[in-house]
């Protein structure tokens, strides 16, 4: 009986009005989507490509180890076509310091244009969860109320029908008519990502798809037994459409602004700017430090100041130098010997606040994620962008990845003490710089050769010691280096996460199931 | 007859199921978006007032040295204003710290701020939101079976058997819908401000009563809008429910479909380079231009401004800026370009429309950034002006104005409150109109044609 009933429902849905709107909303919506986000994914990964190669040339021309600071650039996940989460809030890449731990991916990922941040996007799990939503209850608000005006309600139930029977056949009638829609979107998005050439999935990426179909019948169940129960609940179908359109708008728009807004006022977070100053607070000391430092090493090595023929340094250990007085080498080789250990000592206290001010943005964060619980919806977006890695977790977890291998960088570096080495500074043979006096005689000879003109100059640099002009010698050889790999579907956090997600999903359709079957039950007829 | 129609019509729909949950939903929630504008406004107060302070003793510290004023980065943060709370025009989101030296006007950048990346992209909870997505959908569900449901009931053919004109009908129907929500809309910014006095965070006064009312006006005219549409798609079914999957359809195209395309077509129909690819154009020209300067260009002494190689290191250095000046000032110009093209392309939707139409009313959003961007390009030149008048009168300085270094003009210290700091002006009457003009004009447009098309579709209507 109940199969009668089902399939009386698929059949009658299938030739509505409902149905033919419905398809056709998802036949110009969904492959649009899918072009936007394929088309976003695209660009993402000439950006991926285009700085990784800089960064890499970058980093493999480094002449002293003082430059040899890897970039990492952060590889944007091909699954997120279906759910971008969080991921336009996020740069790509982040550039090892000794002196600051990596917080958050910086730069642009995508989009170059900062005016286009005023535009919202969509993405495939977004408009599921819109339309699909919104065709569940648009087929489902009148089950029962539709029956009961036509009155062929009563003709049914004076049948030796049961009630139980007649809700599940007209349930199951919707859901098969809905899960075609489901199926058309799902194989038309792992069509877009099986013709298109830049990406690739593997495995576990698959296995994600699939989970994320799942998730997306359960969300479309959800929504099915709602518009049953507010049938069930309702004598009119009218006031049906109207509870179940303003509940729809509640659910699917307000819910998600309110959690984002309420995290917002209700939960404190320190303002970016104000922690960067509380960095400089902390950083002060280092700077008197470093200023103390400098010049006991000059008044040790007994030197006014420093000359060099080539030179190029800032903060954080970066120095390049060649040629000039062999002092300055000798005071590069003590100042470095203090400055880079000290920085990563600063590192660690910065790190304190750093922490604070993540840990606020993580409270802040998980607040709005319990909040948006409300909101089936939400449930469901928070399980599209875990699986698809683009949820915060995601990236959590991915910055903890880039500061662990900060440590193992800094560790071979510390192992190897090559901030001792002049190496770090310079590649010139120390024997090639000169005393006080000959550099003067030099200082000299050049006034001389540039009253003289560009053919004086010219043979003069070609007079001066080997590696005193820029670019005489080749990169280091960086192989041995640490390298930094990340494999996303190794968290094991994420299917915790998507577990819960689902079990919720799964409580409230089974809360709706029996409430809307005891309704029902009493429903008059 | 027409006011015994529109009584009629605005009773139904005042004591209807629709308005009174719509009722009990938008008013709580414009409430609590007041609320929630405010504190937020409160925290980016405080914080702008740290970092301005912090601004501050940053220019003192720099007035010690007027070279040093002049060619270091200062910025100015756009402060919060008032009327985030009824719209922030998405400033949050769009630029608000512009960045500029005596010589240049750097850039611009989106300050983080309290962003949280970690929360999700969502639009404030404010006044025009709630009229965009909220309003704008209770409109529709109110208006969907102004004619089909009355048809589906009999009780159009009934109405019409009496002296009705049916222009009168419609009309009715159109105001009632209209003032219903009205109120409504009315109900709930009044509450707002009410919220917005008792929290003292924001100066209720004439100006901002004044933008308030415009802001009401927009929402009479947005509103009307949608009932059209709404009576449309009533007129174009003989059944209430094809109607309403009509009005959800447009509803979903209009304000999610629609709207959340603008980067996707941005990106397509209006291309620009990205940032990786005009660096390197930039890193080549300035490579060029550094293997092309004279030797010496790069030679210096801190200790002596005269030192002769300074003029040939202050021409290099003024080279490259012009240089990356010229390449930065075309990028940026396609950005604006693309932003406003990509905006033009949504004048057809009613959401894009009534956000335009309030960040003019208001003189926020891109009109605002787009005005200090302009501005400040102006004080520049000025701030330059100052600089160079200070460093003729120092017979210690050579005068080779290098945009970078502070080697080869005057070092003399210069009083703090001298120093020309950039004030924003809001934009004039004039400025806000034109920005307005093609917004008001399409929505007037639209809604003529949409109510022409109403009305010759309900003449045709068979109301048997």
């Amino acid at each position: 009986m109940i199969g009668l009933i089902a399939r009386k429902d698929f059949l009658l849905n299938l030739t509505s009005a409902r149905f033919v709107i419905g398809l056709a909303v998802c036949l110009l919506v969904i492959p649009f989507t899918l072009v936007t986000s394929v088309d976003r994914y695209k660009q993402q990964i000439n950006v991926y490509k285009t700085a990784s190669e800089k960064v890499e040339t970058e980093y493999k021309a480094a002449k002293v180890y003082s430059n040899v600071r890897p970039s990492v650039i952060h590889r944007p996940e091909a699954l997120a076509v279906f759910s971008e989460g969080v991921s336009r809030n996020m740069g790509n890449t982040v550039q090892l310091q000794y002196g600051e731990y990596p917080l958050l991916l910086s730069g642009v990922a995508g989009f170059s244009n900062p005016l286009l941040n005023a535009f919202f996007s969509l993405d495939f799990a977004t408009v599921i969860a819109i339309v699909l939503s919104l065709f569940a209850l648009v087929f489902s608000y009148d089950a029962f109320t539709r029956e009961r005006e036509n009155n062929t309600l009563k003709m049914i139930l004076v049948n030796r029908i049961n009630r139980s029977a007649f809700f599940i056949g007209k349930f199951l009638g919707i859901l098969l008519t809905l899960v075609p829609m489901l199926l058309f979107c799902f194989v038309t998005g792992i069509l877009f990502l099986l013709l298109s050439p830049d990406i690739a999935l593997d495995g576990a990426m698959w296995t994600n798809v699939l989970l994320l179909f799942l998730s997306a019948v359960l969300y479309v169940v959800v929504f099915v037994l709602f518009g049953l129960f507010v049938s069930a609940m309702s004598k009119r179908s009218s006031t049906s459409i109207a509870v179940c359109l303003l509940c729809w708008i509640w659910l699917l728009f307000l819910v998600p602004n309110i959690a984002v807004w309420s995290a917002k006022s209700f939960v404190k977070t320190e303002q970016y700017d104000n922690m960067q100053l509380a960095l400089d607070d902390v950083e002060e000391p280092y700077w008197k430090e470093r200023e103390e430092k400098s010049r006991e090493i000059l008044k040790m090595l007994d030197i006014d100041g420093l000359s060099h023929w080539n030179y190029n340094g800032g903060s954080d250990g970066y120095l390049e130098f060649s040629g000039g007085l062999r002092k300055a080498l000798d005071y590069h080789l003590n100042f470095s010997t203090w400055e880079v250990p000290r920085l990563i000592d600063y590192a660690d206290k910065k790190w304190a606040v750093q922490k604070e001010y993540l840990d606020g943005l993580v409270k802040q964060e998980r607040f709005q994620q319990r909040l948006a619980l409300l909101s089936p919806s939400e449930i469901f977006g928070q399980l599209a962008s875990s699986l698809c890695y683009s949820d915060p977790g995601y990236y959590l977890v991915y910055m903890e990845r880039v500061r662990e291998y900060r440590q193992t960088f800094i560790d071979y570096v510390r192992e190897r003490k090559l901030y001792e080495s002049s190496t770090w500074g310079t590649r010139m043979d120390p024997e090639n710089f000169v005393s006080d006096e000959r550099y003067s005689e030099m200082i000299q000879d050049y006034e001389t050769a540039f009253q003289q003109g560009p053919e004086a100059i010219r043979q003069f640099r070609a007079s001066l010691p080997p590696g005193w002009n820029d670019g005489n010698y080749g990169p280091l050889d960086v192989v041995g280096f640490p390298v930094f790999d990340y494999k996303p579907h190794t968290r094991t956090d994420a299917y915790n996460f998507v577990l819960a997600r689902f079990a919720l999903l799964m409580g409230i359709a089974l809360v709706l199931l029996m409430l809307t079957m005891l309704r029902f039950r009493n429903y008059q007829l | 007859m027409f006011t015994t129609l529109f009584i009629r019509e605005l009773q139904g729909y005042l004591y209807g199921l629709r308005f009174q949950i719509s009722f009990a939903i938008l008013v709580p929630v414009f409430i609590f978006g007041t609320l929630s504008s405010v504190f937020s406004l409160h925290e980016t107060r405080e914080s702008y007032a740290k970092l301005s302070q912090e601004d501050a003793t940053t220019l003192s510290n720099r007035a010690g040295n007027i070279t040093s004023v002049a060619v270091s980065t200062s910025h100015y943060l756009l402060p919060p204003k008032d009327y985030f709370v009824a719209d922030d025009c998405k400033e949050g989101m769009l630029p608000n710290k512009l960045t500029y030296t005596a010589y240049q006007v750097t850039g611009f950048e989106v300050q983080q701020g309290g962003n949280n990346p970690f929360l999700k992209r969502a639009q404030g909870l404010n006044w025009s939101f709630i009229l965009y997505m909220l309003l704008s959908f209770m409109t529709l569900l109110l208006a969907y079976d102004s004619v089909s449901g009355e048809k589906e009931d009999r009780t159009l053919s009934l109405v019409f058997s009496n002296r009705v004109s049916r222009g009168s009908y419609l009309f009715a129907k159109f105001l009632g819908i209209v003032t219903a929500l009205f109120c409504v809309t009315l109900v709930g910014v009044v509450c707002s401000i009410l919220v917005a006095v008792l929290s003292k965070e924001v100066q209720v006064n004439g100006a901002f009563l004044t933008v308030v009312g415009g802001f009401l006006g927009t929402g009479l005219l947005f509103i009307s809008l949608m009932a059209v549409i709404g009576l449309l798609a009533s007129t174009l079914s003989k059944q209430s429910n094809i109607s309403l999957l009509i009005c959800l359809t447009v509803w979903v195209f209009l304000a999610v479909v629609w709207p959340n395309s603008s980067l996707f077509l941005a990106n397509k129909l209006f291309p620009i380079p990205d940032h990786l690819y005009v660096e390197a154009e930039i890193r080549r020209e300035l490579e060029d231009i550094n293997r092309n300067a004279p030797d010496g260009s790069w030679s210096s002494n801190h200790g002596n401004p005269f030192y002769s190689r300074h003029e040939l290191r202050a021409n290099n250095q003024t080279n490259l800026m012009n240089a990356r000046k010229r390449r930065m000032d075309a990028w940026y110009g396609q950005m604006f370009r693309q932003f406003e093209n990509t905006r033009l392309l949504g004048i057809f939707s009613p959401m894009a429309q009534f956000e335009q139409l309030n960040e003019g009313m208001f003189g926020g959003g891109y009109l605002r950034f787009k005005k200090n961007w302009n501005d400040l390009h102006v004080f520049q030149e000025s701030f330059l002006q100052w600089f160079k008048d200070l460093d003729a009168k120092d017979e210690k300085s050579p005068h080779w104005y290098n945009p970078y270094e502070n080697l080869s003009t005057s070092r003399q210290p210069v009083a703090v409150d001298q120093i020309p700091v950039y004030t924003e002006k809001p934009a004039g009457f004039a400025e806000r109109l034109a920005y307005m003009r093609n917004s008001l004009i399409a929505m007037i447009a639209l809604f003529g044609i949409l109510l022409a098309l109403c009305f010759v579709r309900f003449l045709r209507y068979d109301v048997r």
